[in-house]
Parts: structure tokens; sequence; C-alpha cells
């Protein structure tokens, strides 16, 4: 076993036009080489319109670097058909690289002439049997173009995977160490529970964000499972993370339970036959009598539409709940009237403080659309507010700012890479969210994000079923667990240790 | 469900356990607290131990123990594992032939993971598969 090294680079654009600029692609494919590296990484968009006189030039420019090289596809590269000028010129568009005692699979997750990306049923079956047959390998990396959780500084979040939630799910089971992807000319670098997700800015594009400069990444993996990700600019300025996976996770519980919460989404109440007032009484039941929680929160969708008929009969059965309750709109509540029904039936979401916790609401729906956005002003208040609270931190809002599985992504928040880089940089210990129609939860960085399935709307993507989350937090460990409404039978969504004195510390 | 996944990608990768001085009254908590059917027994960060609600009857209640018995002294020592890149299916054929519900999964000799029967459960209604297009 030895340490492995890895230059990452994307998105060069080689072209003749002013798109390309040639300088930097050579200072950065000359410090490759004249630095150690075991192999280097492409991660799409080699061409800028996947031309035939681009695919002759990038053969050229991609030949300067003298290390193993392994392109993956990007969205560039399959204009014009370029799919097929790409495995002419460059080489096979989906592939294994194994290494030492790794492997590296890369994925063409391009649609042609679309930006956005997709893993799609058959690209998806072959990568799954790609992980099953290199499950031993000590390290997995996959790569594909396009990333998988939002990046901040790209303006609109889009094109992230369709089925981005998906993917990531896969590369989680299968213990994936690393997932390599380009497209947004941003760098930037998460830990998604122990997977590390690296994202490579431009290495030659003109078209940088926020005024940045070329660069690349440089992807170090020791032989303790350490991984390491430095992005190096041109300028020579380097930004270092590093992650460490813990295994085994084991988690000894010590002392009482410090708070416990349900969350609940997408009621959707209204008279409308997906709407299952049965069993959103059933879970109006088990909390009052059997979870007492310490307090309730409704992720949103209260109800179907916008109506007043629907805000009466939502707000009966929202006080039927006995305890402490706080709730933000999603975006079926501001459709119609809503937008002046909601406040009016339920308030303007405040911030709840009590025993070391505060929770902090974020209103994100906007009139009569399904995507939400907190806006720059939001995003300033919310860093206020989060900044201003002292103990353990619970920010709840409508949409998503993690991809959720089997939903169809499609950038539900528009600034939910600013959003999600701004809750994880303040490391918020706590974020829920309630909008895809599904459980799930994981830890980007030091912030846990639970997203909560319907609770009593049929038209949901839960094979449990209507389901509402319980979440319970104890002196170092936070608990969450699927709660299916029906039947009150739990599933665990995840546990996570809390350092510190933050951790409900009152 | 895919038979062929290895284990790694349907077990239960974060183990709540209790420490071997831990009496079995306080472990039995945990079991009901977080809703589960077994616990790990963890000395120093490692898995020293097992023990199933059915060990607590076996070796606890009805040879008349007190429920102040230190866990160490009913925990099974003797893990049966499997390693976290065994397919699903030879799991499931090793635990209907051994007949037990939870099986420990291991990965360079270390615990990593559990897969119960419930893990089952939830794996044959998850379809590890996406639904966005057929490319």
């Amino acid at each position: 076993m030895a340490m492995i090294r890895i230059a990452h680079i994307s998105d060069t654009h080689i072209t003749g036009e002013s798109a390309y600029k040639g300088y930097a692609y050579d200072l950065i494919a000359n410090e490759i080489n004249r630095l150690n590296f075991d192999f280097v990484v492409h991660t799409g968009d080699v061409t800028n319109n996947g031309l035939r006189e681009e695919y002759e030039r990038a053969e050229y420019e991609l030949r300067k670097i003298q290390k193993p090289l392994i392109v993956v596809p990007g969205n560039h590269d399959v204009r014009n058909v370029g799919y097929d000028l790409f495995e002419t010129f460059i080489g096979p568009l989906n592939g294994v690289y194994e290494f030492k005692d790794g492997v590296l699979i890369w994925v063409d997750s391009t649609i042609p002439d679309l930006s956005d990306g997709r893993i799609g049923k058959h690209k998806f079956r072959w990568l799954k049997r790609k992980l099953e047959e290199y499950s031993d390998r000590r390290v997995k990396i996959v790569s594909a173009h396009h990333h998988l959780v939002p990046l901040p500084n790209t303006g609109r979040e889009r094109n992230v995977l369709f089925n981005a939630g998906d993917v990531l799910d896969l590369l989680l089971r299968n213990d994936v160490t690393l997932y390599l992807c380009g497209h947004k000319h941003v760098p930037n670098v998460y830990r998604v529970e122990d997977l590390v997700v690296d994202n490579a800015g431009c290495t030659s594009c003109r078209k940088t964000r926020r005024g940045d400069v070329n660069s690349y990444n440089i992807v170090t993996i020791h032989d303790d499972g350490r991984v390491e990700v430095t992005i190096r600019r041109v300028t020579g300025e380097e930004v270092k993370a590093e992650h460490r996976a813990v295994r085994p996770k084991l988690f000894v519980p010590r002392g009482e339970r410090l708070l416990r919460i349900v969350q609940l989404s997408e009621s959707k109440v209204s008279d409308r036959v997906y709407f299952r007032k049965k069993v959103l009484e059933n879970v109006i039941n088990l909390i009052n009598e059997k979870l007492r929680p310490d307090i309730v929160i409704h992720n949103g969708d209260v109800v179907d539409m916008g109506i007043e008929r629907n805000f009466e009969r939502a707000l009966t059965f929202w006080e039927k709940i006995r305890v402490p309750k706080l709730v933000v709109p999603g975006h079926s509540d501001m459709t119609y009237l809503g937008y002046e029904l909601f406040p009016e039936y339920f308030g303007e979401p405040e911030e709840m403080s009590f025993d070391g916790f505060t929770f902090i609401p974020v209103s994100t729906p906007q009139y009569e659309t399904e995507i939400g956005v907190v806006g720059r002003f939001g995003q300033r208040k919310l860093a206020e507010e989060i900044e201003n609270a002292e103990n353990f931190r619970v920010v709840f809002m409508h949409h998503n700012v993690v991809p959720i599985p089997r939903s169809r992504e499609r950038g539900f928040l528009e600034d939910a890479g600013d959003v999600l880089k701004l809750l994880t940089e303040r490391e918020v210990e706590l974020v829920l969210t309630g909008h895809g129609g599904n459980a799930f939860a994981v830890k980007v960085e030091n912030t846990v994000i639970i997203n909560a399935g319907s609770v009593s709307w049929e038209l949901h993507r839960n094979p449990f079923g209507n389901s509402f989350n319980v979440i319970d937090v104890y002196p170092c460990m936070v608990i969450a667990f699927e709660v299916q409404a029906t039947w009150g039978s739990r599933r665990l969504l995840g546990v996570w240790k809390f350092k510190g004195p933050r951790a409900g510390a009152s | 469900m895919d038979e062929n996944a290895p284990i790694r990608v349907y077990m239960t990768r974060k183990l709540i356990g209790v420490s071997p001085d831990d009496t079995v009254k306080r472990a039995c908590e945990v079991m009901m607290e977080f809703d589960i059917g077994s616990l790990v027994v963890v000395e120093e960060n490692e898995v020293v131990g097992f023990f199933t609600k059915t060990d607590v009857i076996r070796r606890v209640v009805i040879p008349g123990k007190p429920n102040t018995t230190p866990v160490r002294e009913i925990m099974t020592r003797e893990l049966v594992t499997v390693d976290a890149n065994t397919p699903l299916r030879e799991v499931l054929d090793i635990m209907a032939k051994k007949g037990i519900k939870h099986m420990l999964v291991s990965e360079n000799r270390r615990i990593v993971g559990i897969f119960s029967l419930s893990d089952l459960l939830t794996a044959s209604r998850r379809k590890l598969e996406t639904a966005i297009a057929a490319e």
C-alpha cells in the first residue's frame, strides 16, 4: 500500500475561440508533469462545442500531459453529436481504471444537447455492477461530469444530476471514498457522511465565476484512509480540506434525552382523495399519546392548495397537537390566496428558543412556483440569526438543500448551493427540510440535514408509505427515525455524534 | 432488492451499543428506547461482544439472574460475522442455515455493520435503481 496522488482537472473548453485560455492550460499541464502524481482525471468539457476541429486540437493538447489520464465526457463535449467524436479522439465514455489497491469508475452523465445531467437506468445499473465487482477495493472513486450536491457561487442552482439523490444513496451504500466532478466552474469540497465530493473549478476556460481564476485540484489518499483535497489556483493560492472516515461507527448512548422533535411535511390538507385524513388523525394521536415530543415542526405544504376551506380544515388538525409547534410554508401553501391566508391562519414563521435550542425558520416558497428561493437578503438575515443563536441551532425550511433519493432533482431551491454553504460553514447542528416526498438524512460537513417524507398525501415517493420523522437529541449524539404514519413502526435514518458542549448545552 | 449486491449495501453501518460494565437493565432500556433487538458491546471503540433480546431471556431471565448483572457476563464473545463484500444471497443462506436473526458484518477484521431481519424487510422494499430515464 502506498499513498495515492491524483491531479484533478476539468472544464478545459478547448477551442480556437476566446473561451479557451491556452496559457492557463499549459501552466497547469506543466505543473502536473513536474509534480508527483499517480494519474490525472479530467472531469469533462474537454472541448467547447464538441466540434471536430476542437477534438483534433484537444487530442493534441491532452497529449501534453505525460501521466496516465482518464477523461470523462461533459455536456459541452456531447454537443453537435460530439459523443461519437469523443470516442474517436479521446476514449471510452464510461470505464474503469484500476490502480494499486483502488479503482476509479467513470460514467457519462451527459444528455445530448442539454446542460443537465443524469445517470439513467442502464448506466446506473452498470455503475452498480461495477461497484459490486470492486466492492473489496480499499479506495473506490466514482467520477462524472455533473455535480452531486449544490454548489455555492454558481448563481442559480441547476444541472445537478436529475437523479442525484439516487446516485448519492448508491455511492454512500457502497462506501465510495471519493466523487470527482466538474461542470459548474467552481472549485469546492464537501464531505457527505464519509464520501468526499470533490468539484474541480475550470482549468482553462475564460468563464470563471465571481472573478475567480483557473485552478485544478490535488487529491491525496493516505494509507490511513485520510483523503486530502487541495484546490490549487494558477496564482499559487491553495485551499485544503481533509477527511478521515471513522469506522466502525459505534454509539454508546449516555445521559437523558435532551430534546425530541417530531418532523412532519406535506400534510396537504384538502378534500381531494389524495389527502388521507385518517392517517393524519392517527399521526396526531401518536404524537399526543405515544411520542410526546418537546416540539413539532411542520416543514410546509400544510394544505394542498392555498384556499380558505383547506386552511380552515388544516387549522383544526394543527390545533389538536398538544405540544409546542412551528411551521414554515411550502410551495403548495403559496398558491391562489395562500400568500395572504397562510399568515392569517398560521402566523408568520418566527424563531423560538428554549433549553439551549434555537429553532430558526426560513420561508422559501415563491408564489405559485414549485422551486423555492432564500435570496441574498434572506441569506444575510439567516446568517445573522444563526450567528446570534448561541446553542444548538435547528434551521427549518420547506425546500431541499441536498438531493433526495427517488425525486427528480431540478434545483428545488434556486440558491441551494449558497444556502448549503452558509449552513455548513456556520456549522449549524441540524437542518430540517420537507420537499421531495421521501425521508432522507445525511451529514454534510458538520451539519446534519434531514428531509421528511409526506405525512398524509398519497402522491409521494416513499416505498414505506406515508411517514414522518422523530429526531432525538442526546448529550453527545442525534438520532433520527422515520415513522410509518399508519403503523407507527420505526426505521433508523441515521445517528451522528456531536463533539463539544454545543450539543444541547443549556 | 438485489441479491448479488455486497452486504455492505444493505447493512446498518451505525451501531448502537453498551459498554461491558453496563447492567443488563441499562442494556434493555437502550434496546427499548432505540427500538432495536440487539446490541453490540463496545470497549475502546471496538466491538468485543454482542447479544440479542433472546439472549436476555435465555441467559438472565430463565436462570434467574438479577438485572444488575453486568453485560460482559451474558454477552456472546464468539461473534458470527461475514465480510462486508459477501453477496446478500450468501448472507441470507448462512442466516437461514444457522437460524439467526442478526449477522455482524466485518471488514479488515473489524465489525463495521450489522444486518438483521428488519434490514432484510427494508431491503425488500427498496430498489437501488433510478426511475429517471432509460439511458
